[in-house]
């Protein structure tokens, strides 16, 4: 293994100069620290980090971390052979282990191993490529899989078979891994986007693609990959980089586009996206909505950050769009009005056969996110108990999830029934059960705000009357939306235009207004009414962010139908005042009650912003429970206390009196949770807040589902009543909307009215 | 693991290393011997890779039971952790089996992918992928049959493979298309 440089660290010494001066941004300097602190504190804690710092301070003390961390990995790997994972779904350690392999060749770029050493490290990693990845690879059918399990275990053999070159099965896996990964990136979609939702997208594809990218040009010597098309589709990595960014929604959580829901924004990616294009957009993500304090998993490791911080764009951006509305070609697109704080995405890409796991059924579905936080619901049960979305013919029998038995789930959650689309006469479990086109058309133009795209074949396969089913969205007055589905049979049916959208429902003429847990107000309305509309609360789906659901049906039987909505959005609460220099004491055996951390929060001492625990932010000792305390200081009025996102076994006390969370209970992992004030808080003055949670100490606290943990700091907002609509007219050319502020008026020209 | 790395390497060397190695203790060199022959694409090892399938034969490969592990859960999370991780069963149980439990079926996929590249058609072989195709267990090794199959087999081949029917794995049920496409335009069968 060559030992001359480290693999895919261009400019070691350039890193290292930015990082120690903190050159760049406060965001990279504090990055940089957060991962010192973690690596010294807690080196098996944080296994990810340290290399990567072992390579930038090359001191002793983190070089010697770094070699136990890669000694414990290789220790690990006999005993993983039993793993049900390892042998049904190799790909998921194939990523990691080629991550591990060429970390371990860091370590001997640094000289930190005697030739004997490295002679059985050696052995152990490319020995374990070669029985496990390489006969990973081999098992998928070549051409025809092209996803992010034959990417993860190609790439692993392009990687691992470079680093062992200089050996015969080194020189099998590369040569091997180098003819399939062209083709495997080229036979991704065109537009990117695999159709696999966020979560495979953000935490495999957007992932591999840059490395792929870095990989191929040092190994080939090709320069820039990222642009290049691959063959046949055509795609090239950028695209796929570019899709990543655009699963992010304003606030940072990714779309809940497939079967894991909402999650955390990957950030590698977009910043390797920023790097290479210089485009503002992606600058603006990581500056303004993602979440820094831990990393969800990205092909199944957790050095999102470290690469974030590798990539970080020295240069200042060099390109501007015009808006920041956008589309895919048969993929999907997204309006965003007033700044970011309105927010439409419409998808219309394509779904899985016969058994949508990944590929939902969701032609045309609609999600919502207003204020940099989510308004509608997608994703499906996970492991709760949920029979809502269980169709007798949607059941399975799986023989990979255990070593020696069998599993029977019911996959009836990736149906259309699940999602905000059209629904003819409840047939709720609709899927294709073939392959064939399932979008006929498409008109969208993200200048002028609209999206549009006709569903029909897929109603068709169904309902062969089906002669159009279409849906329109489109932003006004840079401030609502307006949704029609254009809905043509040639026999009567029950036609239902659905959403789902997070609990919390009130009554609402001609339609259904949504208040979020944070009092954030969605206003859905249909223009005239007409339908006959039904509310109904869903317990334990989705799994995120409420475990819980609201599904909002308007039901109409008609042969022809062109319905039009008002999806207006609002909230109760004022712009955030951010509220730093808290106190904390750890609560190292856990066992202080309430007195005894307010007496020790009062003393003087080190102050934090609940930006990230304590020990993440400084060279601390790792502890687990925290309490952390400030007098808050209000002024007259009702208000709203904003509190850290991912907030673990919470308590509140606000002047010695605990506050109940347990409304929060769920959505704190993603959302912040928004707590209003009770009465007696109105008038202005002080109060005294005290916040003890648990945080977690490594990056396997979310055993496997990604580490959730103390992030995004405390706001103060105060109560505002809603802009909320009261009257809705259109009379065929001009829609007016009448709020309890203002009016609003548009042209509109239905669907219908320009063929 | 520096000498079984020594001794697959060595695979790949000369035919007296192959030959002898074939026939090693450890099913990791075994696997590197088979991938040696498929990289050789020379016939007169057919009956060396016939030997190294019926090693196989022998074998309890699939008889694992569910494994516990101390700091880490039998899922895929483990793929993320580096430890330290225990593996742990119910009883113990002897080198023989654990080996085989680690192996399941990756030398029998070096093997048929070595066949396919033979190009010479095995009586054994095909009758012992018959015998895994209707066992319906390993996905791999069946995949690799049926590559295996699509360049060796006939119409004999052919027709007892529509009589076993499709298969519950996704990549053996892609490549099982594809040969009996391979087979029915070889064969000329409509």
């Amino acid at each position: 293994m060559f030992c001359d440089r480290f693999f895919l660290l261009k400019n070691v010494s350039e890193l290292r100069k930015a990082i120690e001066t903190g050159a760049q941004t406060p965001r990279q300097r504090s990055l940089w620290n957060m991962m010192l602190s973690c690596a010294r504190s807690g080196p098996l804690n944080y296994p990810w980090f340290t290399p990567f710092v072992a390579v930038v301070t090359q001191e002793k003390q983190d070089v010697e971390k770094a070699k136990r961390v890669i000694a414990t990995y290789a220790d690990k790997l006999n005993h993983q052979n039993y793993c049900t994972g390892l042998q049904f779904h190799f790909w998921c350690f194939a990523f990691p282990h080629a991550k591990w392999a060429m970390y371990y060749q860091w370590l001997c770029a640094l000289g930190a191993y005697t030739p004997e050493e490295r002679e059985e490290l050696d052995a152990v990693f490319l020995n374990y490529q070669f029985t496990n990845f390489y006969y990973g690879m081999r098992t998928k059918p070549e051409p025809e899989c092209a996803d992010n399990q034959t990417l993860s275990l190609t790439l692993s053999n392009v990687i691992v078979g470079y680093l062992f070159s200089d050996t015969r099965i080194g020189k099998i896996m590369l040569r091997d891994g180098l003819k399939r990964l062209p083709e495997i990136i080229g036979r991704l979609p065109a537009s990117g986007y695999t159709g696999e939702g966020s979560d495979y997208m953000d935490c495999v594809n957007g992932p591999a693609m840059w490395i792929c990218c870095e990989a191929l040009e040092e190994i080939t010597g090709e320069k820039g990959v990222a642009f290049k098309r691959f063959e046949p589709n055509g795609v090239r990595p950028v695209d796929v980089l570019d899709i990543c960014a655009r699963e992010w929604m304003p606030g940072g959580l990714l779309l809940p586009w497939d079967n894991y829901g909402y999650n955390c924004g990957v950030k590698a990616p977009v910043a390797y996206a920023a790097k290479i294009t210089g485009n503002a957009r992606y600058y603006e993500m990581l500056e303004k909505d993602a979440d820094w304090a831990y990393d969800i998993g990205t092909g199944w490791a957790y050095d999102d950050m470290v690469w974030t911080l590798i990539f970080w764009p020295t240069q200042a951006p060099s390109v501007w769009e015009k808006t920041k509305n956008w589309f895919v070609s048969g993929v999907g697109g997204a309006l965003v009005g007033a700044g970011d704080t309105q927010y439409l995405m419409q998808m219309w890409d394509e779904s899985g056969v016969e058994c949508p796991t990944r590929s939902h059924v969701n032609p045309n579905a609609v999600i919502f996110n207003a204020y940099h936080l989510p308004v509608s619901a997608d994703g499906s049960k996970m492991e709760f108990d949920c029979t809502r979305f269980e169709y007798p013919d949607t059941w399975r029998v799986v023989d990979f999830l255990s070593m020696d038995s069998t599993s029977r789930y019911n996959y009836g959650d990736g149906c259309i029934g699940a999602h905000s689309c059209v629904i003819v006469d409840g047939n709720e479990s609709m899927r294709a059960m073939t392959e064939y086109p399932q979008t006929k058309s498409e008109d969208c133009s993200a200048e002028e705000g609209y999206l549009s795209s006709d569903a029909t074949p897929l109603y068709a396969e169904h309902f062969p009357d089906a002669i159009r089913v279409s849906r329109k969205s489109s932003l006004h007055c840079d401030r609502f939306f307006v949704i029609e589905d254009d809905l043509r049979f040639g026999e009567e049916h029950l036609l239902t235009s659905r959403f789902l959208l997070r609990p919390g429902a009130e009554p609402c003429e001609n339609g259904v207004r949504i208040v979020t847990p944070e009092g954030v107000v969605l206003s859905l309305c249909e223009v005239g009414g007409g339908s006959e509309i039904s509310v109904e609360n869903v317990k334990n789906y989705p799994h995120k962010p409420d475990l819980a659901c609201v599904i909002a049906d308007f039901n109409r039987r008609a042969k022809k139908l062109d319905r039009l909505f008002v999806a207006f959005m609002s909230k109760r609460f004022s712009d955030y005042e951010q509220i730093g220099g808290f106190r904390a004491v750890a609560d190292e055996k856990g066992d202080l009650c309430y007195k005894e951390a307010a007496k020790l929060l009062s003393d003087p001492g080190e102050t934090f912003d609940l930006s990230l625990p304590p020990f993440m932010e400084r060279e601390a000792k790792i502890c687990s429970v925290w309490w952390f305390g400030k007098k808050i200081a209000k002024k007259e009025g009702k208000a709203v206390l904003v509190l850290p996102a991912g907030l673990i076994e919470p308590e509140l006390y606000l002047n010695g009196k605990k506050f109940d969370l347990s409304p929060y209970d769920r959505s704190m992992q993603l959302i912040r949770p928004h707590v209003p004030l009770p009465d007696e808080f109105s008038g202005e003055g002080q109060i005294d807040v005290v916040l003890k949670t648990r945080v977690p100490v490594d990056h396997y606290y979310g055993k496997g589902w990604g580490t959730y943990g103390m992030n995004g700091g405390v706001s103060l907002a105060y109560a505002q009543e809603e802009e909320r609509p009261e009257k809705i007219e259109y009379d065929g050319k001009t829609l007016r909307v009448c709020t309890n502020k203002k009016e609003y008026v548009t042209e509109y020209v239905r669907s219908g009215d320009e063929k | 693991m520096k000498e079984t790395l020594l001794a697959e390497e060595s695979c790949f060397e000369s035919e007296e290393s192959l030959r002898k190695n074939a026939a090693h203790p450890d099913w990791r060199v075994r696997y590197a011997a088979a991938v040696a022959i498929g990289e050789s694409g020379n016939a007169e090892f057919l009956p060396l890779l016939e030997q190294i399938v019926k090693t196989e034969k022998t074998r309890p490969l699939y008889s694992q039971p569910s494994c516990h592990f101390e700091n880490a859960p039998d899922d895929t999370a483990m793929a993320e952790m580096v430890g330290p991780i225990r593996a742990r069963f119910d009883k113990e149980y002897d080198d023989f089996t654990l080996q085989a439990w680690q192996c399941r079926g990756r030398v029998l996929q070096a093997a048929y992918f070595a066949y396919a590249k033979l190009g010479k058609e095995s009586k054994f072989l095909n009758e012992e992928m018959f015998r895994i195709l209707k066992e319906d267990v390993d996905d791999a090794a069946m995949s690799a049959g049926y590559v295996a199959f699509a360049a060796c087999g006939g119409k004999e081949v052919y027709d007892r493979l529509v009589e076993i029917g499709g298969c519950t794995h996704y990549c053996a049920g892609v490549e099982r298309e594809k040969t009996l496409r391979i087979l029915r335009e070889k064969c000329k069968l409509h």
